[in-house]
């Protein structure tokens, strides 16, 4: 059910999605001939057009910032908390499977984005000159071999990068679980849905600045009074290292853990549709 | 086994009380008309049987089992709204409910979208708001579902469509099957009704076959609706 759900929702959200991301590498490579066109040429036109287009290019990845955030919200709130959430609550599917279609789609929509940003500043940069692409190559490839040099393998970077890829998407999806519990919570309401769904926004972005500052204090007492015996040999830093970013991983699972259960028992106990 | 049964239901939105003791049956091949006054509890019910709403009291039970995905399978459900998203075109909501459920009958939806004259290629939010109900209702049977939940299904469309509508609710359904119509418009839906709920202010008035309205009151379940609920 969940994979029908997923392809439904894509195609809901690329038809908004996929021009402007498309959109975006088409003016970052008009932009690209301009400015080589208008570096060989001393035409103020040109110049003109070139103008234009940056502020184009800069106005497009704006939008698709104001775009993906708008969509992850909207949807959820237009598919699921309006009229037609009678025709969502109502297929075969659970509660659980509905919110996994949005949260999923949010999060590809997220990295997309980020990555079609990533990919259009290299299509507006890369032509100058290849080599310079080509360095970044030779670069990489020296910093693993000055790394393997000091002791440290390649699976360690990888592990590396795992763990913060890890780190960046659970944080992604916390954001989106934020918009879901506090819409879901003010939805339940019969009155004043959107001001409250705004209010409990603030109060769980409060509630969650409180707790991070008490556990960080508590940590850092906690560091404070037990001795500890670190040998600092470089495995153990490595471990320590992992042990952090792992720990990260850890809170922001358990915030998105207690983030999707609120989310869920609201849409499945009160549920209060228009 | 019943399609519907509800026991001893009750339902309160803060300090107003939508139902309370509700008991109602429907059986199998029974066409059930829920009819009441507005604000008589007839959505609030119909809502709590689809599991859009939890009850207070009592119990709801479709086909035996509680509302949940698996009797929703079962439940071919009209709200008294259009839920339908606006930028699909009819043909991608055929889809739609062809893939979600596995009891629907896409060749009879595209005959009732052709015999209706609705455009299939064109967006919801293109069509008029009769033409979005037709599309509602003949989404909801086009499915060979066990129970029919129909809430004010011919509200917003001609006298003319609605009957074309009573034909196929009555020509589309088998002998398993149940239908629950709520609806104040008395007259037009009677003909198609085997048994009648009475209900006001949250409560079953009456619960009556329409054979034996007519034997023992010796009127129309229009004309004892008048009666009963004469302001």
């Amino acid at each position: 059910m969940l994979r029908k759900l997923l392809k439904y929702e894509f195609r809901a959200t690329a038809r908004l999605m996929l021009p402007l991301l498309i959109a975006l590498l088409a003016v970052s490579g008009i932009l690209n001939i301009c400015v080589r066109v208008s570096n060989a040429t001393e035409s103020n036109v040109i110049a003109f057009v070139t103008g234009m287009l940056t502020f184009l290019y800069v106005m497009a990845i704006l939008a698709i910032g104001v775009v993906v955030l708008v969509a992850i919200v909207y949807r959820f709130y237009k598919n699921l908390l309006t009229d037609e959430g009678y025709l969502m609550f109502t297929l075969p599917a659970s509660v659980h499977s509905l919110v996994w279609a949005k949260l999923i789609t949010a999060i590809v929509w997220l990295v997309a984005a980020f990555i079609d940003i990533v990919l259009s500043l290299l299509v507006l940069a890369a032509p100058f000159d290849i080599r310079v692409g080509l360095d970044i190559t030779v670069v990489i490839g020296e910093m693993f071999n000055d790394l393997a040099a000091a002791g440290i393998g390649w699976y360690e970077v990888v592990a590396f990068c795992l763990e913060l890829l890890l780190i960046v998407v659970l944080g992604l999806a916390g954001s989106c679980l934020v918009f879901y519990t506090s819409m879901s919570l003010g939805y339940s309401f019969s009155n004043h849905k959107a001001l409250l769904s705004v209010a409990f926004y603030f109060a769980i972005g409060f509630v969650t600045q409180i707790v991070v500052v008490m556990l960080l204090i508590g940590l850092g007492t906690t560091a404070g009074s037990v001795e500890f015996t670190f040998e600092y040999t470089l495995r153990n830093a490595l471990n320590l290292g992992h042990l952090t970013l792992l720990g990260i991983c850890l809170a922001e699972l358990l915030y998105d853990g207690i983030l999707y259960f609120g989310t869920t028992f609201m849409l499945k106990r009160r549920l209060n549709l228009p | 086994m019943a399609n519907f049964e509800c026991r001893g239901l009750g339902k309160r939105f803060g300090q107003v009380q939508a139902l309370e003791s509700v008991d109602i049956t429907v059986q199998p091949g029974r066409v059930v008309g829920l009819l009441g006054p507005n604000g008589s509890g007839k959505t609030t019910l119909i809502k709590l049987a689809n599991g859009l709403l939890t009850p207070d009291d009592g119990v709801i039970s479709i086909c035996g089992s509680a509302p949940g995905p698996e009797t929703r399978a079962m439940v071919s459900y009209l709200p008294d709204r259009p839920m339908l998203p606006q930028w699909m075109r009819a043909q991608d909501l055929v889809k739609f409910y062809a893939d979600f459920y596995s009891d629907f009958d896409t060749q009879r939806a595209q005959d009732m979208l052709a015999r209706l004259g609705v455009p299939a290629d064109r967006r919801i939010k293109q069509m008029s708001k009769g033409t979005q109900e037709k599309v509602q209702l003949i989404l909801v049977m086009s499915r060979r579902a066990k129970l029919y939940l129909l809430d004010e299904p011919i509200g917003g469309v001609d006298p003319a469509t609605r009957d074309f509508i009573l034909a196929t609710i009555l020509n589309n359904f088998d002998g398993e099957a149940s239908i629950l119509i709520s609806t104040h418009l008395i007259s037009d839906v009677e003909k198609v009704l085997d048994d009648v709920v009475f209900i006001n202010n949250g409560r079953v008035l009456l619960t009556s076959s329409v054979d034996d309205i007519r034997e023992k009151n010796g009127m129309s379940v229009d004309a004892l609706f008048r009666e009963v609920f004469k302001c």
